[in-house]
């Protein structure tokens, strides 16, 4: 039992941290959000860094770091409320291309997502649908030497910046019919655009009208491309979820720094119980939040089931971030409605990480099925837990 | 980061495995006592504590000289959580804060006499703090205590001394001095709770439970039976809770009956559907297995955070009582809804869901957010100690 950071994660606590601190005040955050949708200064240095490759195994010229270093970065870069392709790229990205084993593409790809050369985003979700891979209804027609590929993508994360796009598309009728193919920017036939969101985040949506890509850019050989999805995706939840504890941490800080500086009746309001219990509330979920998270990667890291706790993280991690940002917002008063308090930044972001990478409806219903259908750990290890003969002997 | 217990701290919970299953006793062991299975309350499980002692298990913490074995705390933790997830009686005052305060600040005549007999499981202890004035504000209490001759007269009246009614000795806090500062005014003593003038009132409490009201009439104590300084009572009371490191609300019984629950899912049926596939059924248990996952981190944060310091974590302590004692009453509210309605059935009725464990564990995990001290008062704490927010002049 020590739930103390190791070396590498206080390495890149410091490393993201100071970073953040210079290159993504929320004038930065605020700019990006009028602009590019990214933080622009902050993400040339991230590169710099080599945090491109943070997850990357070091063979293909990665760092090599496991999720469980990573999530000290992701908190780092929630408090801040860091915008960069670094999610979409350097982890949902890569997790899907290191899955890919056989494909040349793949490899290459990753390598230059490593070097900082490749910007990568994964287009998965369409107009009117859900998480679900049934929901994936973009066409691959197969043509000599390739495939076609027809429909549109939406969601599609920094959309105008990446090179390349993970494509999910439909082979056939058949539910599981998905292949992933990896689409150049530049394609033709190809069009793009940003859609305005809730947070102001740089998302946009992919119009696809008989786009050829080659058969060595189809990098699933087989139709399993949804499978390889939602398992990359059911490991880089585990650092969503971490940033979503990182901006919780920082909206409750600055709530807590409100609370001590505005009086009303002549005190604090802080002083007030029904002001700060709530509060505690807060802070006792954030650290549960986190906890948790480290818990998930650790059992990634050691090898023991991750599966439904990396689920279980990110449900109570974003519960968590919209629960904190919405008592801020009351603790604000009128104040934090307004655009000139920093508040409603987190506010925003909190609830749009509770409708990506999954939503409420997917996690619930994965955790339920992983846990009570296919007999996954909901716990870590337990030495208290009893064996089950010894419960169902209580029940009788 | 590991998030895995020790091998040293494993070997030792596969003792204490092996020792209660040798000693497996449905009169000692039963979880559905819920609260009172801690309680060393009949003479079986008076006889069990005996047995716990000649493991060498009491004291463990103890300087040796007194007997003890001087080890980290941590281990008296991991045995209360084994202890009490069978719903046997646990290790607690005696070894606690009665037996390390006297080992602080008892007279050597006091020390002759309790410490040996606390080790060897001879003697059970009664704790008088609460009054009907005095309850989080526990320094408010009124009981008085006046100097007569070489000792003192107690007059008064104390509430929820859950053990009076079986205990030996009576750990008595009482006002010696009115005109101080309530915190400052206030001495602690051992009297013995068979003698005159001590009248011990059952107060029934819900699921079957009893605590006690102890009237105090003129009872006189010798001076030899005051536990360290005059008027230090609460100090001494406040740096009990430091020493108790490792003391905990214990979490076993929580996970218990959440595996009940999943067990009984798995195995009934409403309407033709097993509860397990019902997605009304479903949702309410991914919340339940989130929130009882983050309930035993929080354990463990405070866990590791105790074995890196001499101080006791209070607000990592504080943080884990408020969530993991609310979950158990939502827990309780769960059961009864997801296996109703045979949940409301009492143990041993035909068709009792659990057994009925969702009835007794309904009624008794209303204390639990009351009982070493309030969820209002943990936040209180948290408030000020973690978030530095102000208090309310």
């Amino acid at each position: 039992m020590d739930l103390e950071f190791s070396e590498n994660q206080v390495a890149l606590d410091n490393l993201i941290g100071k970073l953040c601190q210079r290159y993504c005040t929320t004038e930065h955050v605020r700019k990006a959000e009028d602009e590019s949708g990214m933080c622009s200064e902050l993400w040339h240095h991230m590169l710099e860094a080599g945090t491109a490759g943070l997850i990357v195994p070091e063979e293909m010229g990665g760092l090599g770091f496991s999720l469980l270093d990573a999530t000290v970065a992701y908190e780092q870069l929630g408090r801040h409320l860091a915008a960069t392709p670094h999610f979409s790229s350097s982890v949902v990205s890569v997790l899907m291309l290191t899955r890919a084993t056989n494909s040349e593409a793949a490899t290459t790809c990753l390598e230059n997502i490593a070097n900082g050369s490749t910007v990568v985003s994964p287009a998965w979700l369409e107009p009117d649908g859900g998480f679900s891979i049934l929901d994936v209804n973009l066409q691959a027609t197969p043509v000599t030497g390739g495939y076609l590929l027809n429909g549109v993508k939406v969601h599609v994360p920094y959309v105008v910046i990446a090179n390349k796009f993970l494509v999910l598309a439909r082979t056939s009728e058949d539910n599981h019919s998905l292949k992933l193919f990896l689409v150049e920017g530049d394609s033709k036939g190809l069009q793009k655009g940003k859609s305005a969101n809730l947070a102001g985040d740089a998302q946009g949506r992919l119009v696809l009208r008989d786009v050829f890509v080659s058969n060595s850019d189809s990098i699933t050989p087989t139709e399993d491309g949804g499978e390889i999805w939602n398992e990359a995706l059911n490991e880089a939840v585990i650092l969503d979820a971490a940033y979503a504890a990182g901006l919780a941490d920082r909206a409750l800080e600055i709530t807590v720094d409100y609370a001590k500086e505005r009086e009303q009746f002549g005190t604090p309001i802080g002083a007030f119980q029904a002001i700060s219990h709530p509060l505690v509330n807060n802070k006792v979920s954030i650290n549960g939040a986190k906890a948790l998270i480290y818990e998930a990667a650790w059992a990634h890291s050691a090898g023991e089931s991750y599966r439904a706790l990396a689920m279980m993280a990110a449900l109570f991690a974003k519960n968590t971030a919209r629960e904190v940002t919405a008592r801020a917002e009351q603790v604000h008063g009128g104040i934090g409605f307004t655009i000139e308090y920093d508040i409603q930044l987190f506010y925003r972001r909190a609830k749009q990480m509770q409708v990506n990478w999954y939503d409420k409806r997917t996690l619930e219903s994965t955790i339920a099925q992983l846990t009570f259908d296919e007999g996954e750990a909901w716990s870590g290890p337990d030495p208290f837990e009893p064996d089950s003969n010894t419960i169902s002997a209580l029940s009788s | 980061m590991k998030f895995s217990f020790a091998q040293e701290h494993l070997d030792f919970i596969d003792e204490v495995d092996i020792f209660l299953k040798a000693h497996k006793d449905p009169s000692v062991m039963n979880p559905q006592r819920e609260n009172m299975a801690m309680l060393c309350d009949t003479p079986e499980r008076r006889k069990f504590m005996k047995k716990v002692s000649a493991q060498g298990w009491l004291g463990l913490t103890w300087p040796t000289e007194y007997g003890g074995k001087d080890i980290d705390g941590i281990y008296e933790f991991l045995l209360n959580e084994k202890l009490a997830g069978v719903g046997a009686p646990q290790i607690g005052k005696g070894v606690g804060f009665v037996g390390k305060t006297l080992i602080r600040h008892g007279t050597t005549k006091l020390k002759k006499e309790f410490l040996p007999k606390i080790i060897n499981a001879e003697i059970e202890f009664a704790i008088g703090y609460s009054e009907p004035s005095a309850g989080s504000d526990a320094a408010a209490m009124q009981l008085k205590a006046t100097r007569d001759g070489d000792g003192w007269r107690f007059n008064g009246q104390k509430v929820f001394t859950t053990s009076a009614h079986f205990a030996d000795w009576y750990w008595l806090a009482a006002r010696t001095d009115p005109d101080s500062p309530k915190h400052k005014g206030i001495t602690l003593f051992l009297v013995e709770m068979n003698q005159p003038g001590i009248t011990v009132h059952p107060m029934p409490a819900m699921g079957g439970e009893r605590t006690n009201v102890v009237f105090l009439d003129d009872v006189y104590v010798h001076d030899d039976y005051r536990i360290g300084d005059l008027n230090c009572g609460f100090q001494y009371i406040s740096e009990a809770l430091d020493l108790e490191r490792f003391t905990l609300f214990t979490f076993s019984p929580i996970k218990v009956r959440l595996l009940q629950l999943l067990d009984y899912v798995r195995t009934h049926n409403r309407g033709g559907t097993k509860l397990i596939d019902e997605p009304w059924t479903r949702q309410k248990l991914v919340s339940l297995i989130t929130r009882c996952e983050v309930a035993r981190l929080l354990g463990l944060r405070f866990v590791s955070a105790a074995l890196k310091s001499d101080k006791p974590p209070t607000s990592e302590a504080s943080m884990y009582k408020l969530f993991a004692t609310e979950l158990a009453q939502s827990l309780a509210d769960a059961m009864m809804d997801i296996a109703s309605p045979s949940s409301q059935l009492e143990q041993g009725e035909i068709g009792a869901a659990m057994n009925g464990r969702s009835a007794s564990t309904y009624n008794s995990t209303v204390v639990d957010t009351i009982g070493g001290g309030t969820s209002e008062v943990q936040r209180n704490i948290i408030a000020r100690h973690e978030l530095g927010l102000p208090r309310l002049r």
